[in-house]
């Protein structure tokens, strides 16, 4: 009995060490840091998890739309691509950028062989 | 002395025909107050057969929304090499276009029509919202648009 008793009084004594090293002082720990089950304070602690990541949102919500519109617009560059210069398919203002002179298609239509002059407000 | 002489007056004979078979023309176009973004523009002509004859110019640069100005696709098979040089910016919606090009004179008054196919983003395709004959008379008369332009003329 006397053992027993022994040996149980000496797991409790084990048990409470472990919880008192494992407890870190919110303080000691970055942002949402909470209770971890470690007894070894170098572990990563368990991290409070924000799923709401604003950009993986705004590029769903931007496929979800494109895929409301025809299903050719999936596999489309995102609409915030800056390298063109209309964005998506516009500025929205209309851009007033004129075209660059360059030689117009041999179609008969055009007289001298020059390009339109474009004027734009 | 002679012979040079007549080498010029040659020459001068062959080209002076080449110079008065086109004209200088602007095609203006005026765009309503749709309430979207700028509008992709088509302008072509087709023969007194109805046939696609060729493309005027094209107003937006993005290719893969040519097949929203769905006449002008059809028409070309969405061949971008049909716009290759004339292609400029989309058109804002209350804004204006206007074009001065050289047009061959053999296209008024014979037949040829001008169209105009417009698009706008998240709005309905209006194609072959805009088609006049090319004509002598018609030059200066607005004609009003369904959808997307306000008025469109030819000037000479």
């Amino acid at each position: 009995m006397k053992p027993l008793l022994t040996i149980l009084s000496l797991t409790t004594a084990l048990g409470a060490a472990t919880v008192a090293l494992a407890v870190t002082a919110p303080a000691q720990c970055p942002g949402s840091c909470q209770l971890s089950l470690s007894p070894d304070a170098t572990d990563t602690p368990l991290l409070r998890v924000d799923s709401d990541d604003d950009d993986d949102w705004k590029w769903f919500g931007l496929r979800q739309k494109h895929g409301d519109d025809d299903d050719e617009d999936e596999d489309e560059d995102d609409c915030e691509d800056d390298d063109d210069d209309e964005g998506c398919m516009t500025t929205g203002g209309g851009n007033a950028a004129p075209a660059a002179p360059s030689t117009p298609p041999k179609n008969g239509l055009f007289g001298n062989g020059q390009p339109p002059q474009v004027k734009s407000n | 002395m002679k012979t040079l002489l007549a080498a010029l007056a040659l020459t001068t004979a062959m080209t002076a025909p080449g110079l008065a078979l086109a004209k200088n023309v602007t095609l203006s176009t005026t765009m309503k107050s749709y309430g979207g973004d700028g509008a992709y523009l088509a302008i072509y002509v087709t023969d007194p057969s109805g046939a696609y004859a060729g493309s005027l110019w094209m107003a937006g640069g993005k290719s893969k929304y040519y097949k929203h100005l769905s006449d002008w696709a059809r028409a070309t098979g969405g061949d971008t090499a049909e716009v290759s040089g004339i292609t400029g910016a989309s058109v804002g919606a209350g804004r204006s276009l206007e074009l001065s090009m050289d047009l061959a004179d053999a296209l008024f008054d014979a037949g040829y029509t001008l169209h105009i196919d417009a698009a706008v983003e998240d709005m309905r395709d209006s194609p072959n919202e805009i088609a006049v004959p090319l004509t002598s008379d018609g030059a200066g008369k607005a004609v009003k648009g369904r959808s997307y332009i306000d008025t469109f003329s030819y000037n000479f």
